[in-house]
């Protein structure tokens, strides 16, 4: 039988079991079950680096699922809103991570079942500061093609994969476009890394086959 | 028979890890002699006679081609985003303090509040008492007023009258 460890009591900070007196080392240096047992006790500064830890993997897993840019960056401060003020609750047996994805997908889920009728927008529709912060961001990366092309291919891509399902399609974005491996992607869907296998070697035909019946 | 292609299936799946990996590892992977190239001699005798896995190594291909320079909001820079989070954050914790303090001041004002409660309540009771006072409960004079006819009582004498009469 597999040995499962017990979580760690909350009262006690994770590397301080000896009693001795323990200095505060910079939120940089904490690993992220320090900086949780941090932010539980209101260390605003600790919540602020989960944020810029964490912040890329949410924009992706919100990005695949809901794609209008400005709904993106509104569900990922919402998600960082609610597991601040649910932090206190959040017991530390899974990883910050696994709990943080969860919340993001609960969050797109319920954004897209308010709306109903997801609109797709593509990014022609971003706002001047949108754009802005993106051609900003892109420039940044100099060896990475222009920016322009990169959002024509995340459109050609979006409409690839719209006959597909939505998990599928999740899975296919994280993968191939944000670059998560099976196991992050079993994580994030809260699935078996061999059923992300499965699903994934064939959502991929699907696409495959799909355009090559718009090239023909 | 049976053992063969169980095992050729097992290679299979084996190999497609492989070259899920591989291809994990090669981001711009422009051809299947690219990604092929990180496998085993032994995956890539298997992939030559292998259909399934030639096919399963071409659409891995493809699919990297077709979403290859994609954008991706995980590689985007937001330096911004993390001071918009805290902000929202405090804003809520403001909402929320403003919202408990408006109980929390509360009990400072309830001794106050029940005075005036009772003293209002003592004032509106007596003037109501007062009032019923004041007012007659009955009408002094006349007959009440009604809607329908009271039976007319006979005068005695025509009483006496048809007695009179009723004899012989």
């Amino acid at each position: 039988m597999a040995h499962v460890p017990k979580p760690e009591p909350l009262d006690v900070p994770p590397k301080a079991k000896s009693g001795r007196s323990r200095v505060v080392a910079p939120v940089g240096s904490c690993d992220d079950r320090e900086l949780v047992w941090r932010a539980q006790r209101e260390d605003k500064e600790a919540f602020e680096e989960l944020i810029r830890r964490h912040q890329h993997r949410v924009f992706a897993v919100a990005g695949g699922i809901v794609r209008r840019r400005e709904d993106v960056e509104d569900v990922a401060q919402q998600v960082f809103v609610k597991a601040y003020f649910s932090l206190k609750r959040f017991d530390q047996r899974a990883a910050f991570s696994t709990w943080l994805y969860k919340i993001t997908v609960n969050e797109c889920w319920d954004m897209l079942r308010k709306r109903k009728v997801r609109p797709l927008v593509y990014e022609a529709d971003l706002s001047e500061e949108q754009a802005r912060q993106v051609i900003s961001s892109a420039e940044k990366s100099k060896d990475e093609p222009d920016i322009s092309e990169r959002l024509e291919a995340r459109q050609r891509v979006e409409r690839l994969l719209d006959g597909l399902d939505e998990r599928d399609r999740l899975m296919l974005i994280l993968k191939e476009v944000e670059g998560f491996s099976i196991e992050e992607i079993a994580e994030v869907l809260d699935l078996n890394p061999n059923t992300v296998k499965v699903r994934l070697f064939r959502a991929r035909r699907r696409v495959v086959g799909q355009a090559k019946a718009q090239e023909n | 028979m049976w053992n063969l292609l169980k095992r050729s299936k097992r290679e299979c799946r084996r190999l497609g890890e492989a070259i899920e990996q591989a291809a994990a590892k090669q981001a711009h992977a422009a051809s299947v002699q690219n990604l092929t190239e990180a496998l085993a001699a032994e995956e890539r005798k298997h992939i030559e006679t292998c259909q399934d896995c030639q096919q399963a190594v071409q659409e891995v291909v493809r699919a990297k081609m077709l979403f290859q320079g994609a954008a991706s909001f995980s590689r985007e820079e937001r330096p911004w985003f993390a001071a918009r989070v805290m902000a929202a954050i405090a804003a809520r914790e403001r909402e929320l303090a403003e919202r408990v303090t408006a109980w929390t001041e509360f009990p400072r004002f309830a001794s106050r509040l029940a005075w005036v409660v009772a003293i209002v309540l003592l004032a509106g009771t007596t003037w109501f008492y007062e009032s019923g006072l004041q007012a007659p409960a009955h009408p002094v004079s006349g007959m009440p007023e009604s809607i329908f006819e009271a039976p007319q009582q006979a005068a005695p004498d025509d009483i006496l009258a048809s007695q009179a009469g009723d004899r012989p």
